[in-house]
């Protein structure tokens, strides 16, 4: 996060400099509910989202993508994107941004793994925009088209930009995985945290190549980057004895192992379905040796614990149809989330339905997650409204099934209400 | 507006079965002198509005912009991109070779998205036009025809869709005798129920006898809902960089 400052003090001036020339500003206003039906809370917040972009030559353009945020817990100003783009610049076959930008790889609808460049926060429960939010990073992107159906793409980002995953959320992860361990509930274990991020730099970018084109009548694109994990693995647990009762204290040392990607990215018909399309991403995971070193009172009995050995793969594979009543399905297996890695990947399947009104004000919609390995499920009832043009209104219901400790069971309860002016 | 003309006038590439003898024109006639008075376009820019009127009389307002392009091989490559309002600006359709590839460019996800199948008859960005019927793709083979009759100021012939996959059972197309363009044509769906209308509202005839349209209405009969595009500005064989038609435009902020 080292460019937050500097570029929220460019952003800030931009959209002052905009307002004073009288320059157009547009965005979108919302304001979410949810209420937790298995705590009974009620939470609500209000997001500014402010867009600004000009044109400074007519194949040069800057802007500005900000959004102000009223919520508990949250900062109250964060950075969508501040860049500057080209387009046949610097040359005609080149196109280039730079800036803290986000860069959306991948061809499948949600949860693509391929898309490993941007932080995906984590989401409060599988309603509208669900995963959908990016964290930017600080990068150049530049493409090069050196033929009509096909371009090369190259990422390079000088600085380390990881997830935000609230303290208290991640103690409370740490807290369901690191107790086994010490034969304590989670609730006895007390947790400190560090952080220790990568040493990056101009000279120790990270970066990526992609080149995507179409062959016959599907779009594909191969992609590798070369980077670090976007959320924090344990490297060292120092166990100490507790104050009061059964406590144990843990302090642990967080790091972000690196990992190599290979991904391969393709939407289109076949001709052995005809009407459906087909969005899938694979990716290939190359991860750094990683291990958890604990360390209990007695030093003398410390020990290592893999976390990341092997290459492993994560998928998502889609395929889309309309039927004759205009209901739009798509189904998704989906081989991992963006939060399971290594050993923890594991299967899904995710459908989603959904028809508009013939006026095109209401679009009630499903959409259903359900884990192929221990059958928890979750799924959301929802239904969109447009009132005007400018507004729309979603309710949505949220509900999951599932042991405690299962894949999808914890999502909980919940109902959400979204409503946003576009401007 | 190439692209817009051929999907409004796919009847210049059909090439079906004529029976009918009992007019002073045949339909193939009829057909021929349409494609003449087609303007002789190779290059499009137009500027425009696209009014959605939904089935309890809500009106919005829409500002497009659309480029098109005659390819070598008589294939027409379209970009049609909302301006205006927020909800939908910078939404972008390409399509290309008469819709035998169609991408969206969606701005708010900086995403382009194929779209294929049966998702090519899917309605556009809450319009009464569906992908396909912006991107075009009719083809001659795919139908047979046959002048039915004429009144004092329209030929009227019908077309029956070769393809069984087809949503409409026929179709009935008005051609205005003097100018030889199509002033209207009803959409029958398989149940032989009148569903989609479409009606040319004004015509531009131009000084070499050519005609263009300037403004189109697109009616679902079923849903009473319609779009109404009518192009105010128009340039004509504009210089388009090479490649113009592609992937890499629609994702410009600005065309």
């Amino acid at each position: 996060m080292k460019f937050v400052l500097p570029s929220f003090l460019v952003a800030v001036c931009v959209l002052c400099i905009s307002c004073s020339a009288g320059a157009r500003i547009t965005g979108e206003a919302r304001l979410d509910t949810s209420w937790d039906l298995d705590s009974g809370e009620l939470d609500y917040g209000l997001e500014l989202d402010l867009e600004y972009h000009t044109s400074i030559s007519d194949r040069l353009w800057a802007g500005v993508e900000l959004t102000l945020r009223f919520r508990e817990d949250t900062d109250p100003l964060r950075i969508r994107e501040i860049y500057l783009e080209g387009f046949q610049a610097p040359w005609d076959e080149t196109d280039f941004r730079l800036g803290y930008i986000q860069i959306p790889w991948g061809a499948s609808d949600i949860l693509s793994p391929v898309d490993v460049v941007n932080p995906i926060p984590l989401s409060p429960g599988i309603g509208e925009g669900f995963m959908g939010e990016k964290i930017p990073v600080p990068a150049v992107q530049f493409e090069w088209y050196h033929t009509f159906d096909w371009s090369i793409e190259l990422v390079y980002q000088p600085y380390f930009t990881p997830n935000v995953i609230p303290e208290p959320l991640q103690k409370g992860m740490l807290a369901a995985e690191l107790a086994p361990l010490f034969e304590v509930s989670p609730a006895d274990l007390m947790i400190g945290l560090d952080y220790s991020e990568p040493a990056t730099g101009f000279g120790a970018p990270l970066w990526g190549v992609r080149t995507r084109g179409h062959i016959g009548s599907v779009d594909v694109a191969l992609s590798y980057h070369d980077g670090y994990y976007l959320n924090p693995f344990p490297s060292r647990v120092e166990v100490m004895e507790g104050t009061a009762g059964d406590e144990v204290y843990a302090e642990v040392h967080m790091g972000y192992p690196r990992r190599r990607t290979l991904g391969l990215e393709f939407q289109g018909e076949l001709r052995a379905l005809p009407g459906a399309t087909f969005r899938g991403d694979v990716a290939l995971f190359i991860p750094e040796r990683w291990s958890m070193t604990v360390v209990p009172p007695d030093p003398t009995e410390a020990y290592e614990q893999e976390i990341l050995t092997y290459p492993y793969w994560k998928a998502a594979l889609g395929m889309d149809y309309t039927t004759d009543d205009d209901i739009y399905l798509n189904l998704i297996y989906s081989l991992g989330t963006p939060f399971e890695e290594g050993d923890d990947v594991s299967s899904y399947l995710f459908l989603q339905a959904e028809r508009e009104s013939s006026d095109g004000r209401w679009k009630p919609f499903i959409t259903s997650g359900l884990s192929l390995a221990d059958g928890s499920m979750v799924n959301a009832l929802g239904i969109s409204y447009k009132p005007d043009v400018d507004w729309n209104i979603t309710l949505t219901a949220s509900f999951s099934s599932g042991p405690q400790g299962s894949k999808l069971g914890d999502i909980g309860d919940g109902v959400f209400l979204t409503a946003s002016y576009v401007f | 507006m190439k692209k817009l003309v051929l999907f409004v006038t796919f009847m210049f590439f059909v090439a079906g079965a004529f029976t009918a003898s009992a007019y002073a024109l045949t339909a193939d006639d009829i057909f021929d002198e349409m494609e003449e008075r087609q303007a002789e376009v190779t290059t499009s820019r137009s500027l425009g509005s696209l009014l959605v009127v939904d089935s309890r009389g809500r009106e919005e307002l829409r500002e497009v912009i659309m480029y098109s392009q005659e390819e070598d091989d008589g294939t027409v490559s379209t970009i049609f991109r909302f301006l205006s309002p927020a909800s939908v600006r910078n939404i972008t359709l390409l399509s290309l070779e008469d819709g035998d590839q169609i991408n969206l460019y969606m701005p708010a996800y900086r995403r382009v998205r194929r779209i294929a199948g049966a998702g090519r008859q899917e309605t556009f960005a809450g319009t009464n036009f569906t992908y396909e019927d912006i991107g075009g793709g009719f083809e001659r083979e795919d139908y047979e025809y046959e002048l039915t009759g004429e009144d004092e100021e329209n030929y009227i012939i019908e077309l029956f869709p070769l393809d069984p996959e087809s949503e409409y059972s026929r179709q009935v197309m008005k051609v205005d005798k003097e100018l030889f363009f199509f002033s209207r044509i009803d959409f029958y769906d398989l149940e032989e129920t009148l569903w989609r209308v479409l009606e040319v509202l004004e015509v531009e005839e131009l000084e070499d006898g050519t005609v263009r349209f300037r403004e189109i209405s697109l009616s679902d009969v079923k849903e009473n809902s319609r779009s109404v595009l009518k192009l105010e500005e128009i340039e004509d064989d504009i210089d388009l960089p090479a490649n113009f038609f592609s992937v890499r435009t629609i994702q410009r902020p600005e065309l």
